[in-house]
């Protein structure tokens, strides 16, 4: 599925540019980091409530393609210039967790690990 | 005087990091919030006190605003939410849980001066709120809560309490 | 729908004593910040933090039950906590996405 029409489907905002990024077919959903390096997701989208810059370098490790913040989170500066940086997308839905799970679930993206 | 049942809902929710530093002069320990995006973990003396950074946590704190009669209280005076454990016949918080039973669960709001030197603390109205907030989310009612001040407590630099904070979210294990 | 019919149709194993209440919603989270502002009274909690601050969040919203995801049990002290406050305590063997999707599945929203 393209990076746009997972966006559209969350209604999320775009906080940094979304180009170049291949179809994504899976996606990791936690709060925590650990879970994200510890079950490797390489070319996933992430779904997460933590806006800190670990967040980030978290997708970078993994191999995270997109990043999505639930609950209408909004990173720092700092943060969203280190996703620049590492050319990867980061969006905001105002969605929690599970509405954003589900809705990704009936589009058929499956779950990466 | 208002005459309002109020029913209260979450208003300003500011999300950051509960700082916790101690005094390694008089042990006392102070908190406070922060909305920095990196949580400052610097050294300083204030005073007699010479704070040293003890533990930085992510955090919530907000306000609570009436949705019917609009008065909102303003609770940047609290620092966090511990959920007493405490059974302590000579704290006055152990004794209130003693004397209310294991269906009532205490929960202390944080002010940022554990030491009280000033004697300020989470007001009286902050507290009143927060307990009828809380207790009017309670569906099952099976439960009840009550919120206290942090200075109702003999020593909260050695409670044991569970502060409701976020540790281990960007750990390794 | 209640707790028996998820327990059942989704394979849970209780680790605390538990009530068959009526679940009212899912809130999914692995933050106690998140769960005190976000999730809604009697709903299922589904996360991966089993620390007793994560106890503290569910009690003082009236979480109706915690679901730990990918098999995450909490610590003795942990668990006697949540049997102390009446918060029922189950575990899945799969992870957040997966258990999300199955619940999704069921109709739960």
């Amino acid at each position: 599925m393209k990076l746009a029409e997972i966006a559209a489907a969350l209604s999320c905002t775009a906080l940094t540019p979304a180009d170049g990024v291949a179809d994504i077919e899976t996606v990791v959903a936690s709060d925590g980091m650990s879970e994200i390096l510890a079950f490797p997701s390489p070319g996933a989208v992430m779904l997460t409530g933590l806006t800190n810059i670990q967040s980030v370098r978290t997708a970078v490790v993994a191999d995270v393609h997109a990043i999505v913040y639930v609950r209408g989170k909004q990173p720092a500066a700092p943060v969203l210039e280190l996703a620049r940086d590492k050319g990867i997308p980061v969006f905001t839905t105002k969605l929690g967790m599970f509405e954003a799970c589900g809705i990704l679930y009936v589009t058929g993206l499956k779950g990466a690990m | 005087m208002s005459t309002c049942a109020h029913s209260w809902s979450m208003t300003g929710i500011r999300s950051g990091y509960l700082v916790v530093e101690g005094c390694y002069h008089c042990g006392a320990r102070s908190s406070f919030f922060s909305t920095e995006p990196v949580a400052p973990v610097d050294e300083y003396r204030e005073g007699a006190h010479f704070w040293e950074h003890l533990a930085g946590y992510q955090a919530v704190t907000f306000d609570l605003r009436c949705d019917s009669c609009g008065k909102t209280i303003d609770l940047s005076d609290m620092m966090g939410l511990m959920l007493s454990t405490c059974d302590d016949p000579g704290c006055e918080v152990g004794r209130l849980s003693l004397e209310l039973g294991k269906k009532t669960s205490i929960y202390v709001a944080l002010c940022a001066d554990s030491s009280h030197a000033g004697g300020a603390c989470v007001s009286d109205a902050g507290v009143k709120a927060l307990t009828e907030y809380f207790n009017q989310r309670l569906h099952s009612r099976r439960r009840s809560i009550v919120v206290v001040p942090c200075k109702m407590c003999d020593r909260i630099d050695r409670c044991t309490g569970i502060v409701i904070a976020d540790t281990g979210l960007t750990d390794f294990y | 729908m209640k707790i028996s019919e998820v327990v059942n149709k989704t394979g849970l194993e209780a680790l605390t004593s538990w009530d068959d209440e009526e679940l009212t919603g899912v809130y999914i989270s692995d933050m106690v910040s998140d769960i005190i502002t976000g999730a809604t009274g009697c709903g299922l909690l589904l996360t991966l933090q089993t620390h007793k601050s994560l106890i503290a969040a569910a009690n003082l919203v009236d979480v109706g039950a915690v679901v730990f995801a990918r098999d995450k049990r909490p610590a003795a002290d942990v668990v006697e906590l949540a049997e102390k406050a009446g918060i029922a305590l189950f575990s899945t063997p799969v992870d957040t996405w997966s258990y999300a999707a199955k619940l999704f599945e069921l109709g739960m929203r």
